[in-house]
């Protein structure tokens, strides 16, 4: 797509609506969960998972619905879409020949690029904060009593958003460097789904990325009515050296 | 290091050369091309044109040297030239989910609305349907419409990259023609083409570059001149035409061997004299084919500088 701000609203629209669905499944299924918790757990394969389950038992509605939106929902579907996004963002143009009209127009590098990284984010982040300030009224239409404080919506949804803001630079610097999108989603995929499998092995949880947006992540935010400092500085650090790596790769780069 | 100043608005090349990796793509080059002139750069395909013409709008980044383009110095990543640049690339390569019309406002962004209303005419004086996406445009069409884009913005440099490849000689015809009406404009205009027969009806100077060096650089009209004294003479064997040129060596401006041909380039258009003192050695050999005033600038080339291809 030649005009990343057009795309920027397809392709969020898009996430927002398999977000939401996602979402609206798992609001329905809480009446059930929150019936059968204790058959649900029993029926947990590994230990990580009994204790997943522990914590969302321990943590009431809003570690169910952190847990089912933005651990599971927004780390998957989101992920997915942040690798792609990013993987597409250069190499994309690149792979269909276009990357040098793209930049035989009279605009820097610098502003063609920062523009593709600002409208991948936006793409990633408005649908994040879209769906978490939709589980209230979805809450609302299945009749689930409780509701959510704006403030820690706003904060869980920043989080997650910095969170897909980082696997995405990671996509955005590797498409900068290399010709073939889809091979950079592909191994990119890859390495998630590793890093999730790690996740699940008790030992080796803390090597795994996704320790840094999990349900206890989101409950120790509604605990301390604040972000995770260390997480989202470390986050946004990340993201920046992408950008600037990729901002000094993208200056050299060929237009084939 | 202090900046030069730029000599003119127009093209000025010193030294200017790009490797990739160990290969060298174009060799060190010195080149002034003058506003308000047409300059054809020919060339076999892979004899450094593209990588030139990319060169000169900050695609590339020189390995050595430097360069001028509309007044604006070659450096980092050539936005400034850019700005003052109109470019159309050799390769097609477009967004088919475009109409004809998007497509031309997007690559005229930040041309300003003149830039736009120009390109618009310009597609409709080439017969180019603006509201039809890009995916039912032929190669030809998406041709003329990267032309038009190239043509519309009023800047001080065009470079274009084979701008009448793939097109009909109609089609053809009317992209001449808009370069023709151009040029009035004091703007300089590059244009590259492997197809010589093309660019010496559009420009008044020729670059001919080969395996990435300046080769010959002639104003088109003296080009044509010396096409009009070429003299080829075919003969049955290499060693007949090494014979004869041996005889005739120093009485010509120039003689060149390849095979059996010999094609000498006469001191003036009358080849008469030379042709009656050779007729009058019978030890000479006969050639069994005499071309004379019929051969192209392409023979020309081929025959004075052994390039195959245009």
């Amino acid at each position: 797509m030649p005009h990343p701000w057009r795309s920027l609203w397809y392709r969020a629209l898009g996430l927002c609506l398999v977000l939401g669905l996602a979402l609206a499944l798992a609001v329905a299924y809480f009446p059930t969960y929150a019936e059968n918790i204790g058959g649900i757990k029993k029926l947990a394969p590994l230990p990580v998972l009994r204790s997943l389950l522990d914590e969302l038992e321990a943590g009431g509605l809003w570690a169910y619905m952190s847990g089912q939106h933005l651990f599971k929902g927004c780390n998957t579907i989101g992920c997915v879409a942040a690798v792609v996004f990013g993987a597409f963002a250069v190499a994309g143009e690149s792979e269909r020949r276009t990357l040098e009209i793209v930049l035989a127009r009279p605009r820097s590098r610098r502003s063609v690029l920062l523009e593709r990284y600002a409208a991948g984010v936006l793409a990633l982040a408005l649908p994040t904060f879209a769906t978490t300030f939709a589980i209230d009224p979805l809450m609302a239409l299945w009749d689930i009593p409780g509701d959510f404080p704006a403030w820690l919506l706003a904060l869980s949804a920043l989080h997650q958003s910095l969170f897909l803001a980082a696997v995405f630079s990671l996509a955005f610097l590797c498409s900068t460097l290399a010709q073939r999108p889809g091979r950079i989603a592909g191994i990119l995929l890859a390495l998630g789904m590793v890093q999730f499998s790690l996740y699940l092995v008790e030992t080796a949880t803390r090597w795994s990325v996704f320790r840094l947006a999990d349900v206890w992540t989101f409950r120790r935010i509604e605990q301390q009515a604040a972000l995770d400092a260390p997480v989202v500085i470390g986050l946004a650090a990340f993201c920046l050296l992408c950008l600037i790596a990729a901002e000094r790769a993208f200056a050299r780069r060929l237009p084939h | 290091m202090p900046r030069v100043t730029p000599p003119h608005a127009g093209i000025s090349i010193r030294g200017l050369c790009r490797d990739f990796g160990a290969q060298r793509a174009l060799h060190p080059l010195d080149l002034e091309l003058e506003p308000g002139a047409i300059v054809g750069l020919v060339g076999p395909n892979g004899s450094g044109k593209s990588t030139l013409l990319r060169l000169l709008v900050g695609l590339l980044r020189p390995s050595a040297g430097q360069a001028w383009v509309g007044g604006a110095e070659l450096v980092g990543d050539g936005l400034a030239v850019r700005q003052r640049t109109a470019f159309a690339p050799g390769e097609i390569a477009c967004y088919p989910e475009l109409s004809g019309h998007a497509h031309l406002d997007w690559f005229l962004e930040g041309r300003g609305r003149e830039a736009r209303l120009i390109g618009r005419r310009l597609m409709e004086r080439l017969g180019l349907p603006g509201s039809r996406l890009l995916r039912a445009y032929s190669h030809g069409m998406k041709r003329q419409l990267m032309f038009a884009a190239a043509m519309a913005p009023q800047v001080a440099v065009r470079i274009l990259d084979e701008p009448t490849e793939g097109l009909d000689p109609t089609k053809r015809g009317e992209v001449l023609s808009i370069l023709e009406e151009d040029r009035r404009a004091e703007r300089t205009l590059l244009l590259s083409s492997h197809h010589l027969g093309e660019v010496d009806r559009a420009c008044e100077r020729l670059l001919f570059l080969n395996a990435g060096r300046l080769i010959a650089d002639e104003r088109a009209a003296e080009l044509a001149e010396r096409s009009k004294r070429l003299l080829r003479l075919s003969f049955a064997s290499p060693e007949d035409a090494q014979r004869v040129a041996a005889r005739i060596a120093g009485r010509a401006r120039s003689v060149q061997t390849r095979a059996g041909r010999l094609t000498i380039e006469l001191e003036r258009a009358d080849p008469r004299p030379l042709l009656a003192d050779w007729a009058a050695d019978p030890a000479l050999p006969k050639p069994e084919r005499i071309d004379y005033g019929q051969l192209s600038l392409p023979d020309l080339y081929r025959d004075l500088y052994g390039v195959e291809g245009l």
